[in-house]
């Protein structure tokens, strides 16, 4: 281009995502070139903006693997979706400060539930998630979405006779008990206004008018008389089919990673993760159910605890004979690959004017048995030597730990080692550790909440009856109250269902641990 | 390892108490043969499934019931989600080719999981012959066992979908059944593939499992094992994707345990009983809510021209296939769909079993009429169905060949699909009409073995051997609705949910082929109001093999299976176009341009030389590539709906600059005149033009217009004097041997006296 005097920027999807799949790979080109690179100049101008306000940090964006990059990055495409996944982040900085080893974290939104795992300290990466409906060569932190929030719609399919629940939604208005909205259809949230889970007088601190007796009245009409079912039934009903909808999502995914809910603690938040935890975590059995008292804007606390980091990735395709033979040369090539995604990741924190010596280089590999086409991602730091790179016995390291993880992800009747190994991708990750939040740590008070917390008491439907449940002001109780069950937590963007034969302790964090009682351990 | 302190042991120990003491395993001591004998005539007595006119469990709490049919449902998608990762084959694992069934103790499916759907019955009809052949005294039935089949003529769609079917037992009884399907790459046969077109009986198949049991304890035999090591051709995808099934079969029924410990067996069994009646009502209300009663009648043609391309005396003749569908629906929301006049069964592979066209109708049900996931056999049972014996949709040969019976099955369903989408018109959904589909080839198939010097990095388990069965053909063009255009290039009849993959990734399993190109094929699509969607072609050479043959298996071949709808066009037809001993190696290293298609038609000899073969035949039996050869292959269009010249001008401009249609096209069917700049995608309309190249095409049609009393009798008088192709009286004489009620109506109709073919 330069010299027919022509000044076109020149994206090369083979040098700056050398990744299989012409497809994504293009897509994510276009993606960078048409919808990416323009945001540069609005980060710039962000940044200006800071600067002129006295601030001294400098703006980084959040990528959809995890780490943070400054807005010179040359693949602003990494950052596109990284908003919904940051409470993944929050959690895995919550599960390292707290000593947890796996964590599920789960956000009911307005429109979606989603879930991420971190199980043994890590979220996984995926390479097969979607963007808009393209599909991407993005590294993305997996997390699954499955179209059940609390405005989505309910319906009556009136041929089978059955409830229908989303995935349309009517979102940001709620729905149909909201006055200044016009909404047709009852939607989730309805029905837990009508089981007096919400407080009709603040529902997002007042400023969205909601009806009771308008939420009733849709549910009666639209759901209740054309099944010929009671209309508080009816509502318990319909949360019952969303959340063992969530459940199941839940079930399956933690299934699929080849361990079983036992092992995983669940972290819910979200506008409405705290109202339906104790729904969807029902007969899951985990070991704790736990509530941030932030847990409204966990996401974005997510954000705010990811660490300054580079990932660049190369398709490698090495085949690794099954006894071995060749282990030194596969070596050799992966070494090749992996020290020049090293030098990329450290030419960026250079550009960034941090000091090498901070920087930490996290190598993976992406391994299958040769001919299987799904990969699985093992860590190699523990193996990798930053000067000598891997070696042939380390290959056989790295072999066993591959075959460990796909025991438990995969069944253990489909290892086929005898056909040998593919290496299908190097993955480098240099990472600048940042400053994060602190997560509280206060002084337990005693169990008994502060009299000034309690507001009075609201009628609740739980278990086919109605309950007198104590309502309680979320930024009045101190660590070390009990809730007992049942009862409402509530604070202007959340609100924690208690249902009766349920505690909630708030712990020394301000976390609050769901439990059915009889079934919970001594938390505090 | 042992099974002996896992509940599945301990399972197998009390039914073999039992078994030992005169018990039997169906529920309540029962024989399965006899539950089997009592829920037909419950059904058949009553109407409801097994005489359930109540749905208790449901009216005593909907929303338990609701929550038990999720649980379950979701331990099948989950199984299938989880299974997937351990699969080997692109075709199971890319394009999602993996159904999980679970089914009652006598046969019937309670739920499905996602994928290819087109199973929900087929597993049922294995299981039933299973039932009725008396293997729970004589084969035994255990707990830890594993049964597999892909049989088409015991429950099948196609040979190369194999089922691995899991008893799951609870207190000394049988529960349910697992059934888990996956479609193979390659299962052995005279020919490479997985939908071969060159075999003409079961002998040349390969591998056969009749419902055979293939292990226990959760293990399977090593004889099994080694079976399929030996007899396919890709052993390490038929031992990944068995295990695939295995594990899946397991999951389900841990989580029928699960379930089973949760709620009781009793609720579990009522449950399951009443999942499938409720499917029953469920596809009735839906026929009533969606479609207008009354009988519906259209007929499908599938064209087999197989006289030069044939290799065995008895194939090598061009025939044509006569596929009638005639539906009933009813206004109590019952539908009878009935092919009588259909053509007779034959030496060749496109034999269709009676499993196999419910397969094809409930991939169809499913996509435009029950499309909320919930689909059982009850929906079965809400629907009667007549292919008559010893034709090609219900062979009563079990000797024939089996392998292609989508051949038979796509074009029957496009007839099937008209007549819905009538009933859907009728009733004021014109969203819901589907005009049809392009049927899914040009399928490329073969395999080869690479040379010496490539070979070497292969590990020796895995072979030198790769398989070409590129799942490309998954994306076809949709048919035009009665409100829009089809969908272009991103469509299966089959399997609605797959994708045609990346090239990269395709190249990583078919080692010695490479893509040259992939690009929309222009003129493909079906024109009309709304046309059809677009379909594309590609064009694929060899490198590095020692030893390869490929073959092409094309449909509709020389013919259209059937027209558009209200006017509308169908896809285009297919044909065949290969270079043999070409001079792609000289042109890769000058940096001369090669072959990316063919489009207009003959351009694809001006950037290669060598030895071309172009037929209109699409299709060809396997032919050696060597080395830099040439295969040029295409997807088909989806037929229209509507009158061409009502499709509004601007749009005609855009399908131009698109390359869906060509200039030259769009003049002649659309009366769109103008010229295209082709470098900037830029059509420039000549309005005038236009308007009198449509006025023109009007006057055309008045002239060219008569009564239907003329129409007919014109064409009494070919059908008198037989006056149409060989192939297609042949196929009328076949048709009328094989139905008398068809001759006489058609002689009837014809008002023929005798006389005609």
């Amino acid at each position: 281009m330069a010299e027919r005097g022509e000044a076109v920027p020149v994206w090369l999807s083979s040098e700056q995502k050398p990744i299989r799949g012409e497809v994504p790979r293009m897509n994510t080109l276009v993606i960078e070139a048409y919808a990416a690179e323009p945001s540069r100049k609005q980060l710039y101008r962000v940044d200006d903006g800071f600067a002129e306000l006295g601030s001294e940090a400098p703006v980084r964006v959040l990528t959809s693997s995890g780490g943070t990059v400054a807005p010179e990055h040359d693949w602003l495409a990494d950052t596109m979706l990284s908003g919904p996944i940051g409470g993944i982040f929050g959690g895995e900085f919550v599960a390292e400060e707290l000593g947890i080893d796996n964590l599920v974290c789960s956000d009911v939104g307005g429109t979606s539930f989603d879930v991420g795992l971190i199980t043994e300290g890590h979220y996984p990466t995926r390479w097969d998630q979607s963007l808009a409906q393209f599909m991407v060569a993005i590294p993305m932190t997996a997390m699954d979405t499955i179209g059940s929030g609390t405005g989505s719609y309910v319906r009556v399919d009136r041929a089978s006779e059955r409830i229908e629940v989303g995935p349309e939604s009517a979102g940001y208005e709620v729905g149909y008990s909201n006055r200044d909205a016009d909404v047709d259809v009852v939607t989730v949230t309805d029905c837990t206004l009508a089981l007096g889970y919400l407080n009709p007088e603040s529902f997002l601190g007042g400023d969205i008018p909601v009806d009771r007796d308008v939420a009733l009245e849709g549910i009666r009409e639209q759901v209740a008389e054309p099944l010929g079912e009671d209309v508080h039934e009816t509502a318990r009903g319909v949360l019952d089919i969303v959340e063992r909808d969530m459940s199941n999502e839940l079930r399956g995914l933690i299934l699929g990673l080849g361990y079983s809910p036992e092992n995983y603690t669940l972290l819910s938040y979200g506008g409405g993760g705290p109202l339906h935890a104790a729904g969807y975590s029902r007969g899951l059995a985990f070991q704790d159910v736990i509530v941030p008292q932030w847990a409204a804007a966990f996401s974005a606390f997510g954000c705010a605890c990811a660490d300054a980091a580079y990932r660049y990735d190369r398709s490698v395709d090495e085949i690794l004979q099954p006894d071995f033979s060749n282990a030194s040369s596969v070596a050799y090539a992966l070494n090749d690959s992996l020290e020049d995604l090293r030098e990329r990741a450290e030419d960026a924190f250079d550009r960034d004017g941090v000091d090498p010596d901070t920087v930490e280089f996290r190598p993976s590999l992406r391994i299958q048995y040769l001919g299987m086409l799904d990969d699985l991602e093992v860590e190699i730091g523990e193996v990798y030597d930053d000067e000598e790179g891997l070696s042939a016995e380390d290959v056989e390291t790295v072999i066993d730990r591959y075959e460990a993880k796909f025991d438990r992800v995969f069944k253990r009747a489909a290892k086929s080692p005898e056909n040998g190994y593919q290496l299908t991708m190097a993955i480098g990750v240099g990472v600048a550790p940042s400053p994060k939040p602190t997560i509280p740590d206060e002084e337990l008070q005693g169990e008994t909440p502060p009299e000034a917390a309690h507001t009075g008491t609201r009628d609740i439907y739980w278990d086919d009856d109605w309950h007198a449940a104590d309502l309680w002001r979320m930024r009045r109780l101190e660590p070390g109250n009990r809730i007992e069950g049942p009862a409402v937590v509530e604070a202007p963007a959340t609100t924690i269902l208690v249902p009766p034969g349920y505690d909630a302790p708030l712990d020394e964090n301000r976390i609050y641990h769901l439990r059915e009682q009889g079934t919970g351990g001594d938390v505090l | 390892m042992s099974i002996e302190n896992t509940k599945v042991g301990a399972e197998k120990r009390r039914v073999t108490d039992k078994r030992t003491n005169g018990g039997e395993i169906g529920w309540d001591d029962q024989s399965l043969q006899r539950m089997l004998a009592d829920t037909e005539r419950l059904t058949e007595e009553t109407g409801y499934y097994r005489g359930i006119e109540d749905l208790a469990l449901k009216e005593e709490d909907r929303f338990e019931y609701e929550r038990l049919y999720s649980r379950l449902r979701g331990a099948l998608v989950s199984a299938r989600e989880t299974a997937l990762h351990v699969s080997a084959s692109p075709i199971v694992r890319e394009i999602g080719e993996l159904c999980f069934q679970i089914y009652t103790p006598e046969g019937d499916s309670i739920a499905v999981s996602t994928g290819i759907i087109v199973h929900v019955h087929t597993g049922s009809l294995a299981i039933k012959w299973m039932i009725d052949q008396d293997y729970e005294h004589d084969r035994g039935i255990e707990p830890g066992d594993v049964f597999c089949n892909n049989d088409n003529d015991l429950g099948n769609v196609h040979t190369t979908d194999v089922h691995t079917i899991v008893p799951i037992f609870h207190d000394g009884e049988l529960v349910a059944w697992a059934d888990g399907v996956t479609h193979e790459a390659d299962i052995g046969g005279a020919s490479q593939g997985h939908t071969s077109i060159v075999h003409t009986s079961r002998f040349e198949d390969g591998i056969y499992a009749t419902c055979e049991k293939i292990g226990e304890d959760d293990e399977l035999y090593q004889d099994w094992k080694v079976r399929g090591e030996r007899a396919t051709r890709t052993p390490m995808y038929w031992d990944l994707d068995e295990k695939c099934r295995l594990a899946g079969c397991h999951m389900i029924r841990e989580a029928v345990h699960e379930i089973i410990e949760d709620v009781g067996a009793e609720t579990f069994k009522q449950f399951t009983r009443e999942a499938v009646e409720e499917g029953r009502r469920t596809m009735e209300s839906r026929v009533q809510e969606r479609l207008f009663p009354g009988t519906y009648r259209s007929t499908s043609f599938a064209a087999l021209p197989l006289e030069e391309e044939g290799w065995k005396p008895e194939q090598k003749q061009d025939t044509m296939h006569h596929l009638p569908v005639e539906m009933e629906i009813r206004a109590d929301g019952t539908m009878s769909l009935d092919m009588e006049g259909t053509s007779s069964q034959g030496d060749h592979s496109f034999n269709a079993a009676e499993g196999s066209m419910t397969g094809g109708l409930w991939v169809s049900l499913t996509q435009c009429l029950l499309h909320d996931g919930k689909v059982n056999d009850g929906s079965h049972y809400a629907l009667e169905t007549h292919f008559p014996e010893g034709s090609l949709t219900n062979p009563d040969d079990p000797q024939l060949s089996f392998h292609a019976p989508w051949g038979t099955i796509m074009p029957a369903f496009q007839a099937v699909w008209e007549n819905v989408s009538q009933g859907f018109f009728a009733r004021g959904f014109r969203e819901e009409v589907v005009t049809g589909y392009s049927e899914t080839s040009n399928s490329v198939q073969g395999g080869g073995t690479l040379m010496e010097s490539m070979a070497q990095i292969i590990p020796d388990e895995v072979g030198d051997y790769f398989p070409v069965s590129p799942f490309d053909l998954s994306c076809q063009g949709l048919g035009a609705s009665a409100v829009r255009d089809g969908l272009d290039y991103g469509y299966a009849m089959w399997n609605p949910e797959s994708d045609m993959g990346d090239i990269e990734e395709w190249e990583l399993v078919q080692w010695g082929t490479q893509y040259l190109s992939r690009q929309i094929k222009t003129d493909s699509a079906g024109h009309g109001k709304y046309r059809g969607g677009s379909g594309w072609e590609g064009v694929m050479t060899v490198m590095g093999t020692d030893d390869c043959t490929l073959y092409k298996a094309s449909q509709p071949d020389v013919t259209f299976s059937k027209a558009g709808m209200s006017g509308g066009y169908p896809g285009s037809t297919k044909y065949a176009v290969r270079a043999h001993d070409t001079d792609l190696a000289d042109r890769a290293r000058e940096g001369d341009p090669y072959p990316v298609g063919d489009t207009p038609p003959g351009t694809f000899e001006e950037h290669i030389d060598g030895d071309v073969t172009r037929t209109h035949r699409g299709n060809y039996f396997p032919k050696e590539y060597d080395n830099h050869d040439v295969m040029h292959f295409q997807m088909g269009g989806g037929p229209g709906w509507g009158d061409p010249l009502e499709r509004p001008v601007p749009k005609v401009v855009g399908d131009v600059e698109d390359e869906v249609y060509s200039p030259d096209t769009v003049e002649s069917v659309y009366g769109v005149v103008g010229e295209f700049d082709e470098k900037h995608r830029d059509f420039d309309l000549d309005e005038p033009a236009t308007e009198a190249a449509r006025e023109e095409i009007r006057e055309r049609r008045r002239e060219a217009s008569e009564t239907f009393e003329e129409f007919y009798e014109r064409e009494r008088e070919r059908v008198a004097d037989g006056d149409v192709a060989d192939v297609v009286a042949g196929m009328y004489r076949d048709a009328f041997d094989m139905s008398e009620a068809f001759e006489t109506e058609f002689h009837d109709f014809w008002d023929l006296d005798g006389s005609g073919f």
